[in-house]
């Protein structure tokens, strides 16, 4: 077994707990909070990505089911933000189950448009539903957010729930990439024959790691459903699906850290540049295609060989 | 141990096996031997469950194997290793060795991630590196994996295959590649694994190699088996004189 | 009877830029995911060339067809040549960064708003058994189905075509029998351009042009490839039209607005049922 790189755990709690202190100003702390919620889910697609392989274009659509579940479940049945959460996240888990039970037998582009497929769709009913989903102008009729009693509300305090959901997943994370388990989709995503003659049942690996990824991305959508306090079908389409793959590929697949760094220089990225806002797009995009062509590694790639040549050095 | 009763398959009208069958007894070293495209490969992928005989059927250990996926073929006691090798570059060579424990161990998921079974974490680290000596790699434990010379991979393999204390070892074509130093080194290593109790079925195209070794020896030619017998029988059967100098175009 | 006519509309469409995804994919082995952006780029051609230089149409369209090589042939040369880890994933998330960035600039040069191009042929309505047509659309599947055609009879009699097909039986016998295979990529994305563009000409009259276009026609020219079955040169034909009176039956028992599920709950049962889409055979799998 691995050890446990405690080093960056503090670092990122460190992080975490620094800007509640340093960041006053409101709208700042609504960024790293998107933040936050990206980086789960970029690293969510780096569990899938970097260690299984398997290239999935539809986890916006996880993310927008666990919304607006989480949303219109509380809305209409009048039950709580939190169990509603829940419950969107295990649904998703079982839609995740049944969509990957066919799909997941399929590789590379033939997987890549299967769930992009799938993100389609989920996508077109969520714009036509409009009775249940409230159609392209979106879904209003949010309630507060309570947990265990308390009511959550604004960004201060949205924050702090926020950043202990982020720190959690990360612990899980790390704790993951440092057990068997991350070698056993790593031997999966490399080499299926092998994996097969050793016992591994790939598919069934490959499904529960899908499932369990959805369910995670899906509770990660409920709680963004309740801090955003309105939700639309754009923030779930495929450019969201394509985001999170670039977050991934510019951080660095198959590392913990690398849908982390992906997703905060991403997500910052933007604020950065509204001067000239229309670029924006050509910029995520130039940033994938170098990040492709120079660094096949990503950022944390490149951050490990730096300081892989100075500790030999 | 292993029985193959009648096996035969079919490849778009090409009849790559037709009615084999021969026994692999226990605690032996069966060798099957013939020229290129007899269709030794293939029935090594039929007995590992990569592909699916047409008629016929598998036994091993009187148990029905036929057809059974790959991973359980291997939960019941029969590791591989592979002509066209199958290491995982992007890994270190004992995490390469990792695979043949975590597929038969079958390790608890949540106990590993919250480090609660850390003892049995280490016997593994202490397998991994008894095994290592056993083969003869420990010395390129660290390092990479597309830096290893050829002869280093097979035993790679071999070693990946022993850490899942199989009962049955298939090794597809082990002498290949290898020079005659590093032969004598493997004819060792095999041997070593037979006083073990483990029994050794492999496709080889050395003669001398299959000589030294091989308790039993299977010829098969177009798929079907021409003789049977030890090494000595075989070598003066007239068939397998034919297949191997005579008009085929292998 | 009428979703068929305007299924074969949209279809011929989706045929074109099928054969875009298959030329590449036989040549190179990638899924260009910015196909869809060249159907974008020709619609932003002609009407640049039309609209606001005020050229001719017999002029402007070799013009579009030029510059689509032009395209096709940087594209190559800047994404794809410069790939240090060519591996599948790789190559799939280039090609889908370059269609960002393309979209992006096409925002950037023809704005957010919908770009108006005027018909090449007056308009008139041409009445079939159970349907009619328009003559923009007739326009569209003459166009269509004249192209693929021509490029069937390019690949099967020009020795230049005969080079493709070595390529994509085997990429290294090629190379030993003296096909330079580097060139033969760059073509195959020139071409693939090439046909992205025809299909933006004809159909910018009838859908008008928004930088946002290539995403859907790209994912639908691709779901269409794959219902053919991918590399299959009349597979992809077929799978356009296909998918394209599919889509335009939904549509006419459905609400519309449910007619972009129902294309790629198609793919769906179709990557399920037979992944190796309608036209396809099985390759067989070296273990």
């Amino acid at each position: 077994m691995k050890k446990i790189n405690y080093l960056f755990l503090f670092t990122i709690l460190l992080i975490l707990v620094l800007t509640k202190l340093l960041i006053k100003n409101e709208y700042y702390l609504s960024i790293v909070i998107f933040g936050l919620f990206n980086a789960i889910n970029a690293s969510c697609f780096n569990i899938l990505l970097g260690y299984t392989g398997i290239i999935s274009l539809g986890q916006g659509a996880f993310y927008g089911i666990g919304a607006y579940c989480a949303v219109i479940t509380a809305a209409s049945y009048g039950i709580s933000p939190s169990i509603a959460i829940l419950m969107a996240s295990f649904f998703s888990g079982i839609l995740a189950f049944v969509v990957g039970y066919p799909t997941l037998r399929l590789h590379g582009h033939y997987l890549a448009m299967a769930t992009l497929g799938f993100g389609m769709i989920i996508y077109v009913f969520m714009n036509e539903m409009a009775f249940l989903t409230g159609g392209p102008s979106g879904f209003l009729d949010i309630n507060k957010f309570t947990l265990l009693g308390m009511s959550i509300y604004g960004e201060s305090e949205f924050y702090i729930f926020v950043a202990s959901m982020f720190f959690v997943f990360v612990v899980m994370f790390e704790l993951f990439d440092k057990s068997f388990l991350a070698y056993k989709l790593k031997f999966i995503k490399e080499s299926e024959f092998a994996s097969k003659s050793f016992g591994i049942n790939i598919f069934r690996t490959k499904l529960l790691t899908f499932s369990l990824v959805a369910a995670i991305t899906a509770f990660n959508g409920g709680v963004y459903a309740y801090y955003a306090g309105f939700i639309s079908p754009v923030s779930f389409n495929f450019h969201y699906s394509i985001q999170l793959l670039t977050m991934a590929i510019v951080g660095g697949v198959g590392s913990v850290s690398g849908g982390i760094v992906g997703a905060a220089i991403l997500t910052a990225l933007p604020e950065f540049m509204t001067a000239i806002e229309d670029y924006e797009m050509v910029l995520y995009g130039l940033f994938l295609a170098v990040t492709i062509i120079f660094l096949p590694e990503g950022l944390s790639g490149l951050f490990k060989k730096i300081v892989g040549k100075n500790a030999s050095n | 141990m292993l029985q193959i009763n009648q096996v035969s398959i079919t490849f778009g009208g090409l009849k790559a096996l037709e009615n084999v069958s021969f026994k692999v007894p226990d605690n032996s070293i069966t060798a099957l031997i013939g020229p290129n495209g007899a269709g030794k490969t293939t029935l090594f992928n039929i007995i590992t469950g990569f592909l699916k005989n047409n008629t016929g059927q598998i036994e091993f250990e009187n148990d029905d194997i036929t057809n059974l996926p790959p991973y359980k073929i291997f939960e019941k006691g029969i590791a591989r290793t592979f002509q066209n090798l199958n290491v995982i570059k992007e890994l270190s060579l004992p995490e390469n060795l990792l695979l043949g424990i975590i597929g038969k161990d079958k390790p608890s998921a949540l106990k590993s991630m919250l480090r609660l079974n850390s003892s049995y974490w280490n016997s593994v680290t202490e397998r991994i590196n008894e095994c290592m000596v056993l083969t003869g790699i420990q010395e390129w434990q660290n390092k990479k994996v597309n830096e290893m010379p050829y002869g280093i991979l097979k035993n790679l393999e071999m070693a990946r295959a022993i850490l899942s204390y199989p009962k049955l070892l298939l090794l597809d074509e082990p002498a290949a590649g290898l020079n005659n130093n590093e032969k004598e080194i493997l004819i060792e290593l095999v041997t070593k694994l037979k006083n073990r109790g483990i029994t050794i079925f492999m496709v080889e195209h050395d003669m001398n190699f299959v000589s030294t070794l091989a308790d039993n020896v299977v010829c098969l030619n177009y798929g079907r088996v021409i003789a049977k017998g030890t090494y000595q029988e075989i070598r003066n059967n007239s068939e397998v004189i034919k297949a191997y100098l005579g008009d085929t175009d292998a | 009877m009428q979703f068929i006519y305007s299924g074969i509309t949209s279809g011929s469409i989706f045929a074109l830029v099928a054969l875009g995804f298959n030329i590449i994919y036989n040549t190179t082995g990638i899924i260009n995911f910015a196909q869809g952006e060249f159907v974008m780029i020709g619609g932003m051609l002609i009407y640049t060339l039309l609209s606001i230089y005020g050229i001719p149409l017999f002029m402007a369209v070799p013009v579009a067809l030029l510059l689509a090589l032009i395209i096709g042939i940087l594209f190559d040369k800047i994404f794809i040549k410069l790939v240090k880890v060519p591996n599948e994933i790789n190559l799939i998330t280039v090609t889908i960064a370059a269609a960002t960035i393309i979209r992006g600039l096409a925002m950037v040069i023809w704005g957010r708003n919908t770009l108006n191009v005027s018909g090449y042929i007056p308009y008139s309505v041409i009445s079939f058994p159970g349907g009619s047509l328009t003559s923009n659309s007739l326009l569209v599947i003459a166009v269509s189905l004249l192209t693929a055609f021509s490029l069937s009879l390019f690949f099967k009699k020009s020795s230049l075509g005969k080079a493709f097909r070595a390529c994509y039986n085997d990429k290294m016998a090629a190379s030993i029998c003296g096909v330079d295979v580097g060139h033969i990529r760059m073509l195959a994305f020139g071409i693939a351009a090439f046909l992205g563009v025809v299909a933006g000409i004809v159909t910018a009259p009838i859908t008008y042009v928004t930088y946002t276009d290539g995403v859907m026609v790209g994912l639908k020219g691709f779901a269409a490839a794959i219902l053919g079955g991918l590399g299959n040169f009349w597979g992809g034909v077929a799978g356009g039209l296909l998918l394209g009176i599919f889509e335009g039956f939904f549509a006419s028992i459905l609400p519309s607005g449910y007619k972009d599920a129902f294309a790629f709950l198609i793919i769906l049962f179709v990557l399920f049922l037979r992944p190796m889409g309608l036209f396809g055979k099985k390759k067989a799998e070296r273990l």
